[in-house]
């Protein structure tokens, strides 16, 4: 699980760099607003780092060996998202 | 099955089809504490459709689950497996990105860590502790996969074809592995196509045919079944 918690990390931090350089491109957004995405491209980003551990965890064949140890795909997906909200709260509460 | 012995793991007319094929048609399997049950059948029987339904990894269009007589309606490897439950897949277990090491730190933090040094002795898997899973060879990956296997000591184990691919004497040495888990009470569930070592091993035949099963009873009693000696293990096949 720790793993898991260290992908979603880089996934988060990765994603963000890049839609906070689309707004300062497209949208002409000066940092560090450019980093808080609207809700539902927070909500866009949550899904795709759900299905991108998904997958990952897929081809790493993890799958079966932590629901050996009884975590569930659900449980593993809840831990995503409470990781994603967490990080963008913390990130929501720097920028001000 | 007799009547009054209370099993593990029973799974009940299963029944499952893939689009308009059908594997399996009110198939059924049960193990016992204590006693090892293997699942023997030619190749697209449904063996391994049927031990996965049975550990929650895939869900059946019909039958009935029941792990130590409480019905499991709606299953999750993972739901079963914190009620006892191990599944160990035809494909691996264990992670290729990973340690061994890396795979029995998890276990312990999950299950404990007594057993563990014992399992890491008795599969003799010293010196891969510290190598990745992907440098491993696939006999040395089923032996890590059943050194988990022994430190979880699960209520019930669902091992798909665990000698595959192994020599003669990997696959005696596995066989006896699965064979002391039975005698510390476990269920085992395994499968394959080495008649000769998993007989000896058994207490209990399957026979998996054409997406049914049927249950010929003890070793002794499948080789005497003349269809299943004619149809699956064919005349060569001698005594065990």
């Amino acid at each position: 699980m720790d793993a898991i918690v260290i992908r979603v990390l880089v996934l988060w931090l990765f994603l963000h760099a890049a839609t906070s350089y689309g707004a300062q491109t497209m949208m002409e957004s000066d940092l560090p607003q450019s980093l808080i995405a609207n809700p539902v491209g927070t909500l866009f980003l949550i899904v795709v780092i759900v299905l991108a551990v998904r997958l990952e965890m897929g081809r790493r064949s993890e799958i079966v060996f932590l629901a050996n140890l009884g975590h569930s795909s659900r449980k593993i997906a809840l831990v995503v998202v409470a990781e994603c909200l967490v990080l963008e709260a913390g990130l929501r509460a720097a920028v001000g | 099955m007799t009547p009054g012995t209370e099993y593990a793991l029973r799974a009940e007319g299963i029944g499952k089809s893939f689009g308009r094929v059908e594997v399996l048609k009110s198939a059924s399997m049960w193990g016992e504490s204590g006693k090892v049950t293997t699942l023997l059948g030619r190749n697209g029987a449904g063996k391994t459709t049927l031990m996965k339904i049975a550990a929650g990894v895939l869900r059946a269009d019909y039958g009935v689950i029941s792990l130590f007589g409480d019905v499991k309606e709606h299953h999750s490897l993972a739901r079963l497996a914190r009620s006892g439950l191990m599944y160990v897949p035809q494909a691996q277990l264990v992670s290729p990105a990973y340690r061994v090491r890396d795979h029995l730190k998890a276990l312990a933090t999950t299950f404990g860590s007594a057993g563990i040094d014992e399992a890491i002795s008795e599969m003799g898997i010293e010196a891969l502790l510290d190598q990745t899973v992907r440098s491993l060879s696939g006999g040395e990956r089923m032996r890590v996969s059943l050194a988990l296997a022994l430190a979880r000591a699960p209520k019930v184990l669902i091992v798909d074809e665990p000698l595959v691919r192994l020599s003669p004497q990997n696959q005696e040495d596995l066989a006896n592995s699965l064979r002391t888990l039975a005698e510390r009470g476990t269920a085992v569930i395994t499968s394959g196509h080495d008649a000769r070592v998993l007989l000896s091993i058994s207490d209990a035949i399957i026979w998996c045919v054409a997406g049914t099963t049927h249950h010929l009873g003890t070793p002794t009693d499948a080789l005497a079944h003349s269809q299943f000696r004619r149809e699956y293990l064919g005349s060569e096949f001698g005594e065990i």
